[in-house]
């Protein structure tokens, strides 16, 4: 039996090579992702990836979208002829980025098997309960086309399925995403709640949760599988939003979950790393000449997971952006609020909101949703520039009201609070609102987090929902040209 | 407070020269007085008896063998009070009675004082298994400082809802400590585990139960599951005991993943702002200002560690030799004794009949594709095997022609194989149906494992509903402490 070898190339990036065909997979070959100068999401821990010394590939295998998997910098590093496989549900958008500078993409029906070289790939889809925006995330797996046993199953940011194939799927090893991205006490994370109300989880077993939940997947789709490793929420911040993730060290986690299992060993893996599995002998490590650990451009703390602290809504939320904002940005705002406000009154979280009629012990009016937006106009003496949209739920409209922010998040039952020149930079195609979520928006909310503001946003501004935005951040990505 | 382990789930709290002890086991192994298959406390422990405190009082928190040993309270003073709950099965008390001790019920939700602690029984939460409903749940205060949190014994049940409310509103402190019991009882792959499924070599479409991270889910149960259940634990530390036994799998030691502290120290790297130990036999406890701190030992009881790395290193080496343990037979089966088992048998399949009947197996029965969801298979040494297939329409069992094991296992959904004499003497009442599980049986099931026969006989079979059959043991135990004595 050929055995498989699993290289890391940091955050969700891997090579497979299987019988002497070589698979990369959502690659990620520069120090960092992200779509503007303004805020870099480096991969952690550091590598460099000398991209002129890697082995030849045979194809490359995109899952989906984002733009942690879906990197234009990088896939615009490999050499022209190469071969681009995407699911077939990829959207539009991403296809004409790549056929735009010359390339061909070959797009393949989910569950399909297409043959490159010696192996098979499958583009497999999640379950039916992924939230909006990752609904098209399809995982992969790469085994031997001859031999049928065996292989490689890399888990995207979806949850696990097993594809059905001639001879069952029964891989050598998993990847298992792990996408916890716990921030240390006194952060808010992405989806993390201004409002000091008791979340349904209990802080104190988040890490044992969070492992818990990635290996479950895992078993119940591939009990008898012998390898698991991690891939995901391997990056940092620059500027710095924190210092490392809680749980996010993949080789104490492995460490922890071997312990805890009689016939799976889990394989901490580091960027840079190779592992050889499938040829009934123990697992083989070695390191990837091409891939040189490397220093983050910035330090790194290592994060204190008995450090109590709660989040200081009151510390200044610093714009990304340093620009003023221009008539013609003031008009921008108001008029995407006013198409949006039609489509989050119908989204989940506009139904929760039409039936919230109380509020911190009051009665809720028709303004339930509120966009803060610090800096929209110039400081004046008595007055910073703030300036507050609210949705009125009885006309569909948002309406400027004359609330800071401590008068919404004591009146309004949801929201966000935002610098009125990050949220512009969305608008206009600069970054994605991905990258404004986790590092300078906060919201409040009293509902299930997916359904949260962040949640309804993520899948309104996604690239299936806004291509034209998308369209525009792959023509500024490549302008950007940084490695 | 100071909270001594026992092993297991026995404690010695409060004073240390005048403790109440919750469950005390005081031998080394209990079960010997009837069963060829007694089961050691584990980690192995060295009891000096005569240097044991006199306890202030003893709680028996339910009438299980590894909670409740006559032997046992034979050895107290006839003057320690024991104390049960309102749900105790009456041959329990009666037992322990004709010892010459004096036994107290004491009422859910009352305080009651014994030595230095004050204690209140609860009633188990909802959502506990049948077979542990009457398991009393202990909340144990330090009587000098009544205000500060205490110490919460779970057993083997799910938190009572009658503690949450009394913390919730106020009138009792809420738990400082929560003593979870890791009683998963996992086997490696080739031990045939109590609520195991059978398959033929080759199928594996069953999950395995010890495949994948069983130590990951034991600590999601015990650990997470524990803290989620409400808001009154927040604050609160673990202490993880429980699955300190080593049943009669010789040749495997231990199970897996039941060694505390080990499993404490993996849980503490998952969690935070609370603490997670793992006691050994004979460790004295405390709550200090960075959680569950070791402050001493008892003087009386600690752990035998030559046999406890005796023990660990046959475990080891059991999982090296990737070694299998073949079912046994624990009764003596000759010609005699197979021929009165079936008598036996037979006297009871009615009442096994109405309980398949009547249980959620039997209403998922009623709509399957099988006529014939069920098969007993009787093993025999001096004679062919016999098999007895449920038949649901008429509601009764049939016997059928016996088939291989792994032909049973394809032309029923669900089964059980089990010697003749060993099922006799369960339903003589000379075995405990616990004696009996995963060691001496094959069983196999297309659900899930608490809702198979299996599980549904620990109900059928048990103490509570069953005591004419599983209290008998009882009267052994006493017959073994008259002999002893005489």
């Amino acid at each position: 039996m050929s055995p498989a070898s699993l290289t890391f190339l940091g955050h969700q990036s891997w090579l497979v090579e299987i019988g002497d065909t070589r698979v990369l997979v959502d690659p990620v070959l520069t120090d960092s992702f992200g779509h503007s100068d303004r805020l870099r999401f480096e991969i952690y821990p550091a590598r460099q990836v000398a991209v002129e010394k890697m082995p030849s590939l045979d194809a490359v295998l995109v899952t989906n979208e984002h733009l942690d998997h879906f990197h234009l910098n990088s896939l615009d590093l490999l050499p022209p002829e190469t071969r681009i496989l995407m699911p077939r549900m990829m959207p539009k958008v991403c296809v004409r980025a790549l056929e735009d500078a010359g390339r061909q993409v070959e797009l393949v029906e989910l569950g399909a098997v297409r043959r490159i070289g010696a192996v098979d790939v499958v583009f497999v889809p999640g379950g039916p309960d992924a939230p909006m925006w990752e609904n098209r995330v399809a995982s992969v797996f790469v085994r031997h086309a001859e031999e049928k046993v065996g292989g490689v199953f890399i888990q995207s940011d979806t949850s696990i399925a097993v594809p059905s194939l001639e001879g069952g799927c029964d891989p050598d090893i998993v990847v298992a995403t792990h996408n916890g991205q716990v921030p240390p006490a006194g952060h808010l994370g992405a989806f993390d709640n201004m409002l000091p109300v008791g979340s349904a989880d209990f802080a104190e077993v988040t890490g044992l949760r969070l492992l818990h939940g990635v290996l479950s997947d895992v078993v119940a789709n591939f009990p008898s599988v012998r390898y698991v490793t991690f891939s995901g929420g391997g990056y940092v911040q620059v500027p710095a939003k924190h210092g490392e993730f809680l749980w996010g060290d993949f080789e104490q986690l492995a460490g922890i979950a071997s312990r805890l299992s009689l016939t799976t060993r889990v394989l901490g893996m580091s960027p840079g790393q190779t592992v050889v599995v499938g040829d009934g002998a123990e697992v083989r490590y070695c390191q990837a000449e091409w891939i040189d650990p490397a220093e983050p451009s910035r330090p790194v703390a290592p994060s204190d997971k008995e450090a109590v602290a709660e989040p200081d809504l009151s510390e200044p939320l610093l714009p990304l952006f340093d620009e003023q904002l221009t008539g013609e940005d003031r008009a921008l705002v108001e008029s995407e609020l006013q198409l949006m406000a039609p489509l989050l009154m119908q989204a989940n979280l506009g139904r929760h909101l039409i039936t919230q009629n109380t509020y911190l012990d009051k009665p809720v009016g028709p303004h339930r949703f509120a966009v803060h937006m610090r800096g929209f106009d110039a400081a004046g003496e008595a007055d910073d520039g703030s300036r507050t949209f609210v949705l009125n739920f009885n006309n569909g409209r948002f309406e400027e009201q004359p609330l800071d922010l401590r008068d919404c998040l004591f009146s309004v039952p949801s929201g966000i609070d935002v610098n009125a020149v990050d949220l512009v930079a969305v608008l206009r195609g600069r970054i994605h609102i991905w990258e404004l979520a986790v590092s300078r928006m906060r919201q409040w909310y009293l509902c299930d987090k997916f359904d949260s503001p962040v949640g309804f946003l993520y899948g309104y501004y996604s690239e299936q929902v806004r291509p034209e935005l998308a369209a525009e951040l792959y023509r500024n990505v490549r302008a950007l040209a940084w490695r | 407070m100071k909270i001594g382990f026992l092993g297991h789930n026995g404690f010695a709290l409060g004073a240390e020269d005048s403790p109440v002890l919750v469950d005390p086991i005081l031998y080394r192994r209990y079960g010997e007085e009837y069963t060829s298959s007694p089961v050691e406390i584990y980690p192995p422990r060295l009891i000096d008896i005569d240097r044991m405190p006199r306890p202030a009082a003893v709680i028996i928190s339910h009438e299980h063998s590894d909670h409740f040993h006559l032997p046992s309270l034979n050895k107290l003073d006839k003057s320690t009070p024991i104390i049960v709950g309102p749900t105790m099965i009456d041959t329990v008390v009666e037992c322990i009675e004709s010892l010459g001790l004096t036994v107290t019920r004491l009422p859910f939700g009352e305080p009651a004082s014994f030595g230095s602690v004050i204690v209140t029984l609860f009633p188990p939460g909802p959502d506990t298994v049948l077979w542990e409903s009457r398991v009393s749940q202990v909340y144990v205060l330090d009587a000098s400082e009544p205000d500060r949190g205490g110490v919460f014994l779970g057993i083997d049940a799910a938190t009572s809802t009658d503690l949450i409310d009394a913390v919730s509103s106020g009138r009792l402190p809420a738990p400082g400590v929560v003593a979870m019991s890791n009683n998963a009882q996992v086997t490696p792959p080739g031990v045939f585990g109590s609520l195991d499924c059978y398959r033929p070599a080759g199928q594996t479409a069953v999950r395995y139960r010890g495949q994948g991270f069983p130590g990951l889910d034991i600590l999601g149960e015990v650990v997470a599951s524990a803290v989620e259940q409400s808001e009154i634990f927040r604050g609160a530390h673990i202490l993880l005991c429980g699955g300190g036994f080593l049943k009669d799998y010789e040749q495997m030691g231990p199970f897996p993943f039941s060694e505390q502290q080990e499993m404490a120290r993996l849980a503490r790297q998952l969690v935070r702002h609370m603490d997670v130990v793992g006691p050994v036999p004979g460790d004295v406890v405390e709550v200090r200002e960075h959680g569950i701190e070791k402050v001493g030992e008892l003087s009386w009881l600690g752990v035998d560690q030559e046999r406890f790395a005796e023990l660990i290193h046959r475990r080891e080496s059991f999982l090296a030799r990737r070694d299998s343990i073949a079912m046994r037979c624990i009764e003596n089966a000759d010609e005699e004794s197979e021929d009165a088992a079936f008598a036996c048998i037979e006297r009871e399949l009615t009442y096994l009949s109405r309980v398949l009947l009547l249980s959620d197996f039997g209403r998922r029965m009623a709509v399957s594709p099988s006529a014939y969801p069920f098969v007993l298979k009787l093993k025999y040494l001096t004679r062919p095997d016999r098999s007895f297939r449920f038949d649901l329409a008429a509601g009764a069992f049939e016997e059928a022609a016996d088939l291989p094991l792994d032909d049973s296992v394809a032309a029923y959904p669900e089964g059980i194989l089990i010697h003749a004499v060993d099922l006799a003497a369960v339903l003589r009442g000379d075995l405990q149906y616990w004696d009996v599980v995963g060691i001496a049986m094959r069983t196999w099931f297309d659900g899930d494992a608490l809702s198979s026969p299996v599980a549904l006989f620990y109900d059928a079979l048990g103490e509570q509903v069953r005591p004419d059959l599983s209290c008998r043991v009882y009267q052994q135990q006493l017959e073994y402490l008259e002999k002893e004595n005489a």
